[in-house]
Parts: structure tokens; sequence; C-alpha cells
């Protein structure tokens, strides 16, 4: 049987991220947009947990805790935004948002 | 928040006050200065590097909320959240500024962008504004998990997450140039590309900068800027140092690009808050050659010397341009400048003001943008390097292309027929508003004719920047 | 009189003028007399100053920098405050502060529109600290900043005050004022001039030792330490820098445009003053840092003033506007005294200082003439004037009587600079191709009697003849005492320059022979 080895781990949050970043790229609803970030967010996650547990240290994982927070803190601030919005105009496409020339 | 609302001019005077005796400490870390002193177990450093930057984003807030007063009270906005959102702002700038490991850096910056999204969506009624908010607020977070995923890989080959742990790891195990390290270094710089808003990074600054409060975008333009490149100063010499050759020609494009393509998409512009950003798009690229440069050769010294020194320069003057566009906006009724006949003749002292930041930002002597100018050719030069000097010669092309946009508000506050001047409005010019316009242009002045003072200020961050 | 020897007379020249438009700013609009007068008072207090300053200068040698000082001003970068005047500023730091105080004194009864004394006069004093500041400064740096610190007054001189004729400019959409379209090309040729200057500066502070100060760089230059490509691109650069500004042909076109469009006193200080700048940047820093490199360059310096020359007269002769007409002018007259300076020897570099002093003092004299007349008429048309002698009698003999200085006849100020000029290019340094240059002097020669034709011209479709009807029953003013009180001086001056050259020479000669023997030895 295979082992799954810290290289496993790794790979999959590269995977995870790139999917993010792609679905950031591609899709125009700011809310997907955000889940994507979301992902990217996790995928970093993963990382920091994979080498906190292959180096046998705590900092790892100390570091996760911060970046939850801190994504905590932006759901917070970026649903307010886009409820701002979507109170105006009921949808939360970014093409709707074409008010100011590129 | 908790004051009543018939009390809210105290918040305003209450966080001026506030800002101001933050300064204190700092003159008291400068006075008894010996050496960098380390914190929280290496993590957190006060060297002058570090001082000098927080006098500058204490001195940058504190006008900002000068500039804040008056159009903050003529609208209805919630002050106290205003002054509280800059505060943390201003608070992650100054973090950012000391940190020495990846959490506290990260933390720094994200404190004090995550404010400004919301700020930046201030005016909930304008959908510009909305539309600045949410591209700002999407690429912020973007560019916080490319920065993150950076720092990720980084702890993952390292195992340390202090910076000087993770470059002295890098350099012993002759990883410096290892691909993984240089995909976290690409991260991070297009990371942070999308704070200092430099090419192909900047497509978000003209909106939000449209879009948000004048005051806002001013910090925008200048705080925020500043942090996203004192951070990018602090990883690129602390963590990625070795691989300075590699990232040093990506920077080498980024600037040179940046610097032109700003420069060439404000010749189009009619909008001064759009032509500002546009500005202070070249102006970044600007100020990111000298590190650039830093990298090829390995003089981190004399990289720093040059970036901080127009940084500090830059951040009065360009503060000034958009105090002078409020002014001027606000009394023409119009977004466009080129509907701005003649307006200096109503208030003189606007129009010199004007004309003072605008021909420094194009780097006119006697005014400080020449020296910084200056500083940046000469870390180019200083180079002896083919790379260095094809920069500085881009650089010097778009100093005179910069010219004619910067030349162009002028030509219209003076010598364009006065169409829109009504005689019985009255030109608004409040003292709050006065304070910041002498303030800047004093500073402008005295950096252009006495330009030791400010190179004084770059060459002591650049020598005590402590590990 | 030890305050005047130790730097500080010489920086009072300098900022004297700049503190009092920053008190012109300060005094209210409405006591245009008090701005007025307290200006004149500046300029005459700053111009009898200089005067002293002359006879503090010690011209037994006067090739040596005197009444100067050093103190350290951006310590970063080792850029220093260093003054000092030698034979060679000395003339020129003089003329630029008589020339100011004429200026103010024709401002006084004749500003142009849009009449704001308080913004003009201001300006004009700014501008006089860049002038004076550049003729004294030695160190690059500062050079560079008061080179500088004349665009920003020329331009808006030229913006505001300027001609407000709607004109169809090539790459303009719309048709656009010829003030708003002059003044941005003056600045921008200017500004893309130096930005590359400036680089040119840095590269020899990183070869010669980290030092900006021009007389260091000098003994580093001749002792050989600039050499290869390096000094080739570093003379390529500041030669643009200079070139645009003397301006040299095919970087003059925003010449033409900049003196028809400035109101008189600016045409007037941008001829007397400001075109010397780079002739002078060429003699005191490219020559004597870079001298191999000038010797290399000399005959493309001598071809491109040949050309000028030429170019000039000719263009000349196609004006109908009396204004573009000088403006070409002195595009020709810059061409001698460039190929002086090209020679490189004491003979063409002298004619070069007389050349650049006369041509201030006629040229100035020309535009006064010009603008006043253009204010009398109403029209610059040369079609349209004419009998000038006897519409205006007092302002057609000083046209005439300038025009014959203009043309560099024997006797007048403008002879010395052309004639020696030719003299020099018939025989320059050793070394240097002697068929460019005697070409180039024929070339010269020709132009001298192109310029007599188109000034002999002018002088007849303008002065001469029948006034046409047009005039004749409008009320027209001939010279009043203020331009009379600017005008005569220059008469009087370019009379004694005629008659009395060591006037000039007595200064420039031994400084202009000391620093050639230094840079070619000999």
């Amino acid at each position: 049987m295979f082992e799954v080895t810290t290289d496993w781990y790794l790979t999959l949050s590269a995977i995870l991220f790139s999917i993010g970043f792609f679905g950031m790229m591609i899709r125009k609803n700011a809310l997907i947009m955000f889940m994507c970030i979301e992902l990217m967010l996790n995928a970093v996650n993963l990382t920091f947990i994979s080498a906190s547990k292959h180096f046998g240290q705590i900092d790892g994982q100390i570091a996760v805790f911060f970046v939850l927070v801190v994504a905590a803190a932006e759901v917070v601030v970026g649903l307010a935004i886009i409820v701002s919005i979507f109170r105006k105009q009921s949808s939360a496409s970014v093409d709707v948002l074409n008010v100011s020339r590129g | 928040m908790i004051l009543p609302r018939k009390s809210k001019y105290y918040v305003a005077a209450f966080a001026l006050l506030g800002t101001l005796f933050s300064l204190a400490p700092l003159v008291i870390q400068w006075a008894n200065y010996t050496s960098p002193i380390y914190a929280f177990e290496n993590s957190f450093v006060v060297d002058k590097f570090s001082i000098i930057l927080k006098g500058l984003f204490i001195l940058i807030t504190y006008l900002t909320f000068l500039l804040s007063i008056n159009f903050i009270e003529s609208d209805k906005y919630y002050q106290g959240e205003y002054y509280y959102l800059l505060l943390s702002s201003l608070l992650g700038a100054l973090i950012v500024s000391s940190s020495r490991d990846l959490l506290t850096i990260f933390i720094g910056i994200e404190l004090a962008s995550t404010p400004m999204f919301l700020l930046s969506g201030w005016k909930k009624g304008d959908r510009k504004s909305n539309e600045g908010a949410i591209k700002f607020f999407l690429l912020g977070v973007l560019s916080a998990s490319l920065i993150l995923y950076g720092f990720s890989l980084l702890y993952g080959l390292s195992g340390k997450l202090v910076f000087s742990e993770i470059s002295s790891h890098l350099l012993s195990a002759s990883l410096a140039n290892s691909p993984v390290v240089l995909l976290s270094a690409i991260l991070v710089i297009s990371g942070i590309g999308f704070k200092i808003s430099v090419v192909p990074f900047h497509s978000w600054a003209p909106d939000t900068y449209e879009g948000a409060p004048l005051p806002v975008t001013a910090y925008l333009s200048v705080s925020s800027k500043a942090t996203g490149f004192v951070a990018l100063i602090i990883l690129l010499t602390k963590v990625f140092a070795g691989s300075g050759s590699s990232w040093g020609i990506i920077l080498v494009i980024i600037s040179g690009l940046t610097m032109t393509l700003g420069n060439l998409v404000a010749l189009q512009q009619n909008n001064p808050v759009r032509l500002l950003a546009y500005s202070s798009i070249s102006q970044a690229g600007f100020i990111l050659a000298p590190i650039a440069i830093s990298g090829i050769t390995g003089d981190y010294q004399d990289g720093i010397f040059a970036s901080v020194t127009y940084l500090i320069i830059y951040a009065f003057m360009n503060l000034g341009a958009f105090l002078s566009v409020h002014l001027f906006s606000n009394y023409a009724g119009s977004t466009n400048f080129y509907e701005w006949g003649g307006v200096a003749r109503k208030s003189p002292l606007a129009g010199v003001l004007t004309t003072v930041f605008f021909f420094s930002l194009a780097g006119i002597p006697p005014l400080g943008g020449w020296f910084a100018k200056f500083v940046v050719f000469r870390s180019l030069l200083g180079s002896a390097n083919s790379i260095g000097i094809a920069l500085g010669v881009v650089g010097a092309i778009n100093a005179v292309i910069a010219l004619v946009y910067y030349a162009r508000i002028s030509k219209v506050i003076w010598m364009d027929e006065p169409k829109s001047i009504n005689e019985e409005k009255i030109f608004q010019f409040e003292n709050p508003l006065k304070v910041v316009g002498v303030f800047t242009v004093l500073i402008t002045f005295v950096s252009g004719i006495f330009p030791g003072i400010f190179s004084y200020l770059g060459e002591v961050s650049s020598i005590f920047f402590g590990n | 009189m030890e305050l005047l020897t130790n730097g500080v007379g010489l920086s009072v020249v300098v900022f004297f003028p700049l503190i009092s438009a920053f008190i012109i700013t300060l005094i209210p609009k409405a006591q245009e007399q008090l701005i007025k007068g307290f200006a004149l008072v500046s300029s005459l207090i700053t111009f009898v100053l200089s005067a002293v300053l002359l006879f503090q200068f010690d011209f037994s040698s006067a090739d040596k920098l005197q009444l100067g000082n050093k103190i350290s001003w951006i310590k970063s970068i080792n850029a220093n405050y260093e003054i000092g005047i030698d034979g060679i500023s000395l003339p020129l730091l003089v003329l630029s502060t008589f020339i100011t105080v004429l200026a103010i004194i024709y401002s006084i009864e004749h500003l142009p529109e849009p009449k704001s004394p308080k913004g003009f006069l201001a300006l004009i004093l700014v501008l006089e600290t860049g002038m004076n500041g550049t003729f004294v400064a030695l160190d690059l740096i500062l050079f560079f900043v008061f080179f500088e610190i004349v665009l920003l007054p020329m331009y808006f001189m030229i913006g505001i005050w300027g001609d407000k004729t709607v004109r169809t400019v090539s790459g303009f959409k719309n048709q656009i004022e010829t003030r708003l379209y002059a003044s941005i090309k003056f600045f921008v040729f200017t500004l893309f001039g130096s930005a590359f200057m400036l680089l040119g500066f840095l590269g020899l502070y990183y070869r010669g030792n980290k030092t900006f100060s021009i007389p260091e760089l000098i003994e580093l230059g001749t002792s050989g330490a600039f050499t290869g490509t390096f000094a080739t691109l570093v003379f390529a650069v500041l030669f643009l820098g200079f070139a645009v500004k003397v301006p040299m042909w095919p970087l003059h076109t925003w010449l033409p445009d900049a003196h028809t469009a400035a109101p008189t006193v600016g045409s007037v200080l941008l001829a007397a003053i400001l075109l010397k700048l780079g002739s002078y940047g060429f003699v005191r820093i490219a020559i004597p840092i870079l001298p191999e490199q000038a010797k290399a360059w000399a005959p493309a310096i001598a071809i491109l003033s040949a050309i000028g020359i030429i170019y000039g007269s000719l263009a000349c002769l196609a004006q109908t506007d009396l204004k573009r007409l000088i403006a070409f002018s002195s595009v020709g007259h810059m061409g001698f005294v460039m190929l002086g300076i090209a020679s490189l020897t004491p003979i063409g570099i002298n004619a070069a200082m007389i050349g650049m002093v006369a041509h201030g003092v006629i040229t100035g004299l020309l535009f006064f003439l010009s603008g006043s007349m253009a204010h009398t008429y109403h029209t610059r048309d040369m079609g349209r004037l004419g009998g000038n002698m006897k519409l205006l009698p007092k302002t057609g003999a000083l046209l005439g009587f300038t025009a014959m200085a203009s043309l560099g006849l024997p006797g007048l100020a403008g002879f010395w600079g052309e004639f020696m000029a030719l003299l020099g290019a018939y025989n320059p340094l050793d070394g240097l191709n002697i068929t460019v240059f005697r070409t180039s002097m024929v070339a010269g020669a020709i132009g001298t009697v192109l310029t007599a034709g188109y000034l002999l011209w002018m002088l007849q479709r303008v002065n001469l003849g029948e006034p046409s009807d047009e005039w004749i029953d409008k009320d027209l003013h001939d010279a009043d005492i203020y331009e009379l009180s600017a005008w005569i001086p220059l008469v009087v001056l370019t009379v004694l320059i005629g008659v009395f050259p060591k006037l000039i020479f007595g200064a420039t000669n031994d400084a202009v022979i000391a620093m050639l023997s230094k840079a070619f030895g000999g």
C-alpha cells in the first residue's frame, strides 16, 4: 500500500490553491470568487499544518489559527460590502459593476 | 462610537490628539537609540528604519484626519467608525515596519488593508464607491492569499517563521535559488504588488481611488502604498536576500513597465483623481526601481536609502496633490478638470499650492520631487550595471512624459479662460485643510532646497536596518 | 569687505531676488505701486551688489575662481553649496542682473495682459535667482537645480501672459492658443535635455571619486580620468542638455514658438540670458571636464553651428512676423557663439563670450523694440507695418541702430563675436579637422551676408517707406520714459562694448586661456 507522506499533502494543497486561483480568474460572481479565496486560504492552512507535522513543531499550527482569524475578519468585511451592493442592485455579479471604465 | 452623536466632534479631536501623542514615544526611542532592540523572540524589532517609517505613517494619518474633518462632517457618515478604522489601519502599518517574522508581518499587512476595504466603500449610496470597494476587496484578499501561500512554502522549506532563521536556513542549505523559494518570492511579490499597485497588478487602483472618499483615497495612495513598500523591502532583504539576482530582474521589468504604462494612461485622463491614481502607479515604478537594482547588485543599503527617501518625499507631495484636487473639484463641482478653467484666480493660494504639488510630482527643482527622482537615478547609475543604466534611461524619458500631464492641471487652472467661475460662489478652503496645505507645501519646499534632512533620514534608515 | 569675498555677497546676489519675490507675494494685490516699486528697488539692489562685486573681483587673476565659498549642502550624496566666479561667469552674471533691472523698468508701465503685476514681477525675480545661480554654481547638482529653476517662471510667463492668437498646430486636434502650445513645448524640450544631462552628471560623479564639484572634476578630467565609451556617452548627454538650451540646430524648434508667444519681457530675458545658460554650460562644464571628447565632437558642433547660422538666416528671410524673425536671428547668432566654442581656441571662445554678451544686449533690445511696436500697432505682421520712422521716430531710430548692431557693424558690439568666431574657425585647435572648420567658416561668412540681408530687408519693410493708410489717423504713441530708460542703457552698452571690447575680454581672456591650456595643454 502507499504511504501517505507530507508530499501528498503539499501536492493536494497546491492543487487546491490552483483551483481557487483559476476560479478567481474565471468566475464573475462575487460570492463564488469569495469562496475561491476561501479555498486558497485553506490550501495555505493545509500547507502550514502538514509542514508543522513534518517538522514536529507547533509554529505552523499557530499560524493556521492566525490565518483563520484573519480569514474570518475578511469574510465579515467582504460580506458587508457585498450585501451593501446587493441591496442596491439585487445581483452579486461583478459584471453589473461597470460604472467606471476599467 | 460610544459617544452620543452631538459630541462626534470630539471624536475627531481625540483622534488627532492621540495620533500626535503617539509621536512622543518615537522621539524618545530615537533619542535613546543605541542598537536595534528585539522583542517577542526576534519577531519584532525597533530600529531606526522602523522609527522613521512609523513617524511617517503617523504623520500621514494625522494629515489624513485633518483632511477628513470637514469631508466627513459634510455628509452623514459614521464618524466614530471612520476614525477607528483609519487608526486600525495605522496600527497595521506600524506593526509592518517593525515585524521580523512571517506571522507578524502578515497580521500587519492585513490589519493595514482590511479597514481600507470598508473605508473605500464608505459612500454607500454611490455605485462607483461600491464598485471600487468590491474590486479592491476581492483583489486585496486574493493578494493576501498569494502572500500567505508564499509564506507557507517558506515555512514548509525551513520550518521557521522568524526571518533571520529562515534566511540563514536557506543559505546553509543553499536553497536560496531553488524553484520553491523563487515561487515563493514571486507569490510574495505579486501579492504585495497589488498593495503597491504596480503593473500588472494595478487595475483596481483607479476605480477604487475614484470611488472612495477623497481623504481615504489620499491615504490609500500614500500610506497603504508605503506600507506595501515597507513590507516588500523587509521581506526581500531579510528573507529573500540570497536570491536577489532572480527577483531583481523581475522587479526591474515590473518597475519599467509600471513607470511607462502609468504615465501613458495618465496622459489620457480627464478626471483628476484617476490622473493621480495613474500618476501614483507611475511613481510606484520609480520607488521600486532602486530596490530592484539593489537585488541585482546586492547593495541593499543603497536601494533602501533611495526608496525610503523617495517614499518620504512622495508621501507629502502626493497628499498635497489630493488636497488641491479636493479643493478645486469642490469649487467647480466637476470631476473633469478641463472644466476648471481659470479657477486659480478665485483662490491664488490654492492655485499656488496645486502648482507646487504637481510640479513637485513632476520632479522640477527646487521642489522636493526632484531630489526623490535624483536619488533614484543615483542608485540606478551607481549600480554601474547595464540593466540599471537602461532603467535609468527609461526613468528619464518617463520623467519628461509625466511633465506633460502634471503641467496640464496648472495650465488649466491658471491659463485657460475662466468659464466656470461664479463670482458669487465662495471658494471653500477650511482651516484644517489650510494646515494640511501649508504643512505639506513646506515639506515639499524644504525637501527640495535642503534635501539633506530627508536624505539623512533615508540614510540612517538604511544603515540602522536591524536583522 | 570680508563679507563680500567669502561667498556671502554672491549668495545675496543669487537669493535676494527670490526673497523679494516671496515678499511681493505677501503684498496685497491692490497696492500695485508698492509692488512695482519694491520689485524695481530689489532688482536695483541686486544689480548694484553685483556691480560692487565687479570691483571686488581681482582682474589680475581672472582665471581663478573668486569671491566664492563651499559649504556642505546634501551630505549623504556629497553635494555642496559651492559657488564662485571667474572671468568667464562674471560678465554673464552682471549682464543678468542688469537686464533684469531693465526688464522690470519696462514692466512698470507696459504689463502684458492680463495685468497682474504681483505675479509677473515675482516670476521675473524668481527667474533672476535661477539665472544668477546658474552662473555662480560650481557644483553640478547646484548647477542643475538653478538650471531648472528658470523653467517654471518662464513657463508661466509664456503661458499666462503670452500671445493669445489661436492657431492650428499639427498634432493637435483642435486649434490651440499660441501661448499654451509654446509654453509646454519650451518646458518639455528643455526638460528632455536636462533629464539626460542629470544622468550624465551622475556618471561623472561615479567615475570621479563621488564628487560633484566642478573644479575637482576638471582636475580629474584633465588628468584623463574619463575615457572611452563612458566619456563619449557622458559628453553626448551633456551636449543634449546644453544644446537644447542654446538652442543648436536641429533642437531649436521650441525657440521661435517660445519667443513669438512670450510677452515682451519674457522674450527679452529668454534671448538675453536663458539661451546663454546652454553655451555657458559648454564652456564651464562640458569642455573642461571632458576635453578629449570635446575635441572629438568639435567638428560635429562646428557643422551644426554652421547649419544653424545658414538655416537661421534663411528662415529669417521667409518670415512675415517681426518677432519670429528676431527669434530665428537668435538661432543664427547663437550659431556663431557655438562655432567659436567649437574651435576650442582662445580666440574662438573669447569670441563666444563676447558674442553671448553682445547677443544678450542687442537681441534683448530688438525684442524690447519689437514688443513695443507690436503693442502700439497691435500687429507684428511686417506686411502691414511700414514707415515706422515717420510714425514712431524714436522707436524707429533705435530699431535701425539695433539692426545695424545685430548685423555686425564694426564699432558696435555685434561685430566682435562674429568676426572673431570666424577667425577662430579659420584656425582651430591643433589636431582638429581644418577642412571642416574652414568650410564652417565659409558658411559662417555667407551667414553674415545673409544676416545683413534679412536685417536690412526687415528695416526696409518696417522702418522705411510711407506708412500705410490704416495708421494715418491712429493715435500712435512713441516710446515713453519707461521704455527709453530701459533701452538707452542697452544702446550705450552696445556702443561701449563695440568700441572697447576689452570690457569683456579683460575679464574673459585670462580665464579662457587658463581653461584651454589646462584642457589641451599649451
